[in-house]
């Protein structure tokens, strides 16, 4: 269990403001507890203080996993997101993306979502914006990227691609290993 | 015939003392090792004769030894060729110790082991090839071999994709063998200074020529910088200078950075969150326009709709005479010209 360093403190904060901007402060700063980051094997896990507290008492070799992992970092030092972040960031989301239950299934399979498939967008998106996708009914579903801009979006063919999967819900079953 | 007798006796006698000298009874039989011909006698000597006569004594045990060598030695199977008998010794039991530890194996260079890694196996050059310009036998080096290549190539021709037809082709020639023969004792240098576990500097020693690469030149700072007698404490600072020197350079042992209690670790984040905050642009310009565009569209579709309205407004229909489209039951126009845009 080891603080982040600056460097890639930044790394990791660049990444998760593009899901919800200036509201990592309200994961730092929280009124029901103290919550911190926390790198493991180059894995960055959320972890409460308390939680922080119990895990001192182990041998950290011992320890696999501890509060929710974030994400980790890849081997050329960028940060990769991991779906088990989603209940964390899902009410700070400020770009969001619905979905229509038709092209649910589709997106939780991995693949992208098309024009056809899109329920509704966030004013103001702009392209290549990271947006958490939600079903309908406001279930979020997992993480994207905008292929297109609000604008071009309303006005593109029904089979262009709108956004771009990076992580969906469906990966608790199907990367069941890689999850931590 | 007393003689004869006497003879006889005297023979006899001999007999027996011959006969005693080949049997030799020991308390403990010597171990032989017929291989090496070898004999380990283990039994104790006989302290008062070892005293008396010393040379007498150890002439005789010596004797005694060997006899039982050569008894067992004729133990052996006879084989009799061209009228000389000889035995086959069997193998050695002994091992003679070295006085030398065994020789280390060589070590291997770095082509040998790439070699070996690969499977590529050492094809045996000939001594000497046939050359069909000059006719005669040529080896494959020595003073010879330079000989004729001299002899031969005494015209080059220009290659055809040339940029500059005027170079000297024979300069550029001696240049190349030079610089294969540098490279050649670079790596022998190199294999030796493997071998012996030396260290090679890998840095600090950059090219000379070419251009380096951005990371190449920052470690070459970061080596310069420490590369004082206070290792670089008192070097001043370049502005805007990154303080990472350490990172850089490969070898370093890097400082474990203390753990920043939970205050302190909450407020840093923050500070990086601000100043990542701070780089983002206040004013979007795509979005800006984005939004623009998204206000028009929304005008006119509000002026839209309340224009068709009023037009609208003249039909007053009552809401009793709404019928539902019925489908499949009304009447179809036919083909219409032109017809609604479809998206």
């Amino acid at each position: 269990m080891k603080q982040l360093t600056d460097d890639r403190m930044k790394v990791f904060f660049e990444k998760l403001s593009k899901y919800i901007g200036s509201n990592i402060k309200l994961l730092i700063d929280r009124s029901d507890g103290k919550y911190c980051f926390r790198e493991k094997k180059d894995r960055v896990y959320y972890v409460s203080e308390k939680v922080l507290n119990m895990g001192s008492m182990m041998n950290p070799d011992n320890i696999i996993s501890i509060g929710t992992c974030f994400g980790k970092f890849t081997k050329s030092g960028k940060f990769r997101i991991h779906i088990t972040s989603l209940d964390y960031l899902a009410p700070y989301a400020q770009h969001k993306m619905w979905i229509k239950p038709a092209a649910e299934q589709q997106f939780l399979y991995g693949h992208n979502v098309l024009k056809s498939g899109l329920g509704r967008i966030t004013e103001s998106t702009t392209q290549y914006q990271g947006v958490l996708v939600f079903s309908m009914s406001d279930v979020p579903l997992g993480f994207g990227v905008a292929a297109k801009n609000t604008t071009e979006c309303k006005h593109t063919d029904p089979l262009s691609v709108v956004c771009f999967n990076q992580a969906d819900i469906g990966e608790f079953i199907r990367c069941e290993d890689d999850l931590i | 015939m007393e003689d004869i007798t006497a003879v006889l006796n005297k023979k006899a006698a001999l007999d027996v003392s011959a006969q005693q000298s080949v049997s030799v009874t020991k308390v403990l039989d010597p171990e032989i090792d017929l291989g090496t011909l070898l004999c380990f006698d283990s039994n104790d000597f006989d302290t008062p004769q070892l005293r008396s006569d010393q040379e007498k004594y150890l002439t005789y045990e010596t004797r005694n030894n060997v006899q039982l060598l050569i008894n067992k030695l004729f133990e052996l199977p006879m084989k009799n060729e061209d009228g000389y008998m000889y035995v086959d010794l069997p193998e050695p039991r002994y091992n003679l110790p070295r006085e030398k530890p065994l020789p280390t194996p060589k070590p291997l260079t770095k082509w040998q082991k790439f070699a070996i890694e690969k499977g590529i196996k050492k094809t045996p050059k000939p001594k000497a090839t046939w050359d069909d310009i000059l006719q005669k036998w040529i080896p494959t080096y020595g003073y010879k071999k330079a000989a004729a290549d001299k002899e031969k190539d005494w015209i080059l021709e220009v290659p055809g994709n040339a940029a500059d037809p005027n170079i000297d082709l024979f300069a550029q020639k001696r240049e190349a063998k030079k610089e294969r023969v540098a490279k050649n004792e670079y790596q022998r240098l190199r294999n030796i200074a493997a071998s012996r576990k030396i260290k090679v500097p890998a840095v600090g020693l950059p090219p000379l020529e070419g251009t380096l690469h951005s990371n190449q030149l920052k470690t070459a700072v970061d080596v310069a910088k420490i590369s004082t007698a206070s290792v670089g404490k008192f070097q001043p600072k370049i502005s805007k200078e990154v303080v990472s020197i350490k990172k850089n350079i490969p070898g370093l042992k890097k400082n474990k950075i203390p753990a920043k209690s939970m205050k302190d670790e909450k407020s840093s984040s923050l500070q990086i969150l601000e100043s990542i905050n701070n780089k983002k642009p206040k004013f979007n310009l795509e979005k800006a326009a984005n939004k623009a565009i998204h206000a028009e569209e929304v005008e006119r579709h509000r002026e839209k709709k309340e224009g068709s309205d009023k037009k609208k407004g003249g039909r007053s229909r009552s809401k009793g005479s709404f019928k539902r489209p019925t489908a499949n039951t009304g009447k179809r126009l036919g083909k219409q010209k032109g017809g609604r845009k479809r998206r």
